[in-house]
């Protein structure tokens, strides 16, 4: 928490002392500009958790990371459109125990690594960070001199993605037919199988707080789940569903 | 902070309240026989089929009813409650709560105790596996008796790349000093993690992969009816040099234990082996393990030394169990060994007193 306060005081550093003099830039024939910085809070959830899922024992969100720049074209006092560029992290980690589900863990270390699939009874332990550059595109809707409301889509490409976690204290067997294997601990890596691409829709507000500064909230839904279907070997729709809290100065 | 657990927590109650119904159960396990309590002395149960060790006196083969618990919501077939003839086995079939896998059961009663003689002539893939495990033939009934076990079936679900027996840690092998095969006992590196070493290993007994704690997992013994006094037989011993975990040298294991079985011990495992109250004799390797010299076969005389009393009416009514643990590598029960180390084995006797 206390890196991203940091970051954040420095990003607005930069932005205060470059911009000192301007004001609200209601004269640029509409135009304005707008940093921002925040975290994002959510998760990489299953809509509609198998059934497989018996319980849910952890969930903790990691910290997630955004900065972006913004650019908003104002049509008229009210309504305007805002595009952007934004690097963000988004992930979580969770703790889930499951009873008979199917999935694949990697050996990873000795002369006999490889992949097993199988019914699996037990605890899951995962974790997933995904670094997103997004392009969100959105209508404005401009209340009054405080409040700035917006909705739109985003478009998302990955640069970084990880998706692991481990398989504790369960049973596994390839299928009902065959013996039941009790395992301690096994890794799996589904780093690959994910989309490199995230689509979705984001509603958001912004509220001045003090001259230029503002107070932001953003929620994105994604589209696509991040598990790709045709790869995945984890029977699991998850996508992106994160609020993203930060500020914004507006240049 | 605070906010930040806050909404945690609701993010937590939004994925909780998304938990579905639980799915019909796909298992179709028979995974216990719960009665009669009196007269079993040992099950043993394989992947398809039930082995039920016990008295004679006790058992009526023509009229004796099991029951036996199943897996959650499965259903069996015939009923059990209305069989009654185990005079030859028979065969249950349980079906899955959703009704998409069924698996056949043989089950059996066995009223002989363990053969004395072991030469590994008998080799057999249990369905569906591919390793080989050894049996044994009952010279009166002409029965196969599967009463060795070992760590081959953990070892294929976690090296599901190797298709052939000959890869695995317990084998067959023609390097044989009498008949056509032997066993071959070999050390190997499994890959896992936390216990990357499967020592090559065979045992009289069962191996229940399921529990989580391997030293759990070995359950040695079954019933004995006769007085031992000396195990002899024939081994070759190439040790893979230093263990993988405590680099010491890695050295061959042969033991063989006689304990009194009673409600609360049906079997010793890894860890009772070693002190449990109910052994009465024990017939260890008297030399250290070391390699054993030129190419051939080294002929071993281990003594059972007795430290409790023997009751021989209890002895005959199957209440002694015998273990005898062969083991490539020395501490291959706390998962540590040398890759390589190989033990061939083969033309076992247990001597007993024939005065019993």
């Amino acid at each position: 928490m206390k890196k991203i306060t940091i970051i954040i005081a420095l990003v607005f550093g930069i932005a205060l002392s470059s911009s000192a003099n301007d004001s609200i830039a209601s004269n640029r024939n509409g135009m304005e500009y707008k940093v921002a910085a925040g975290f994002n809070i959510g998760g990489t959830s299953p809509i509609g958790l198998p059934a497989e899922v018996r319980d849910i024992n952890s969930y903790k969100p990691t910290p997630n990371l955004s900065i972006a720049g913004y650019a908003i074209k104002m049509f008229n006092p009210t309504w305007g459109l805002k595009a952007g560029l934004r690097f963000e992290n988004k992930g979580m980690e969770t703790g889930i125990n499951v009873k008979n589900y199917k999935m694949t863990v990697n050996i990873q270390s000795g002369d006999a690594t490889g992949v097993k699939t199988g019914y699996f009874t037990g605890d899951i332990k995962n974790k997933t960070r995904m670094g997103y550059l997004t392009i969100p595109v959105s209508a404005v809707y401009r209340l009054n001199k405080q409040w700035d409301f917006h909705a739109g889509i985003y478009a998302a490409y990955a640069l970084d993605y990880n998706f692991t976690g481990k398989v504790v204290q369960g049973q596994i067997r390839e299928t009902p037919l065959t013996p039941i294997i009790g395992i301690t601990k096994a890794d799996y890596n589904y780093s690959d199988d994910l989309q490199k691409w995230d689509v979705g829709a984001e509603i958001g507000a912004a509220c001045k707080v003090y001259r230029n500064l503002a107070i932001e909230a953003n929620f994105t839904w994604g589209f696509i789940s991040v598990l790709d279907p045709d790869k995945r070997k984890m029977d699991m729709d998850n996508y992106n569903l994160y609020l993203n809290l930060g500020v914004s100065y507006t240049f | 902070m605070k906010y930040f657990s806050i909404l945690a927590c609701l993010m937590l109650l939004c994925f909780s309240s998304c938990i579905k119904d639980e799915k019909p159960n796909i298992e179709a396990d028979i995974i216990e026989v719960l009665s009669p309590q009196e007269g079993i002395l040992n099950v043993v149960y394989q992947s398809t089929s039930i082995d039920i060790y016990a008295d004679p006196a006790k058992i009526d083969p023509e009229n004796i009813t099991f029951s036996y618990l199943i897996s959650e919501g499965a259903t069996i077939s015939p009923d059990p409650q209305g069989v009654s003839d185990y005079s030859t086995p028979r065969s249950f079939i349980v079906t899955s709560e959703d009704g998409e896998w069924t698996k056949t059961y043989q089950v059996r009663i066995i009223f002989k105790d363990l053969p004395s003689e072991f030469d590994f002539e008998n080799w057999y893939q249990p369905e569906g596996e591919r390793y080989k495990m050894p049996f044994d033939i009952d010279s009166e009934s002409g029965d196969s008796l599967f009463i060795w076990s070992c760590g081959n079936e953990p070892y294929a679900f976690i090296t599901n790349k190797y298709d052939d027996y000959t890869t695995f840690p317990t084998q067959p092998t023609t390097e044989a000093c009498q008949g056509s095969y032997a066993v071959k006992l070999e050390t190997k590196l499994t890959g896992d993690y936390y216990k990357p070493i499967a020592a090559g290993n065979l045992f009289i007994g069962q191996f229940d992969a399921s529990k989580y704690d391997p030293l759990e997992s070995t359950q040695f013994g079954l019933p004995f009816m006769k007085m031992p006094l000396r195990i002899t037989g024939k081994y070759k011993y190439r040790s893979g040099g230093k263990t993988y975990h405590t680099q010491s040298d890695d050295s061959c294991r042969i033991q063989a234990v006689l304990y009194k079985t009673d409600a609360n011990v049906k079997h010793l495992n890894g860890y009772t082996i070693k002190n449990s109250p109910n052994i009465v004799a024990r017939a260890e390797m008297t030399d250290d393990g070391t390699d054993t010299p030129g190419e051939g076969y080294k002929y071993f005389d281990f003594e059972f030394i007795y430290t409790q009393e023997i009751d021989c009416d209890i002895l005959k009514s199957g209440g002694y169990n015998l273990a005898v643990i062969f083991s490539a590598s020395r501490k291959g029960d706390t998962y540590d060994g040398a890759p390589g180390s190989v033990m061939l084995v083969d033309d076992v006797k247990i001597i007993c007193d024939t005065n019993f």
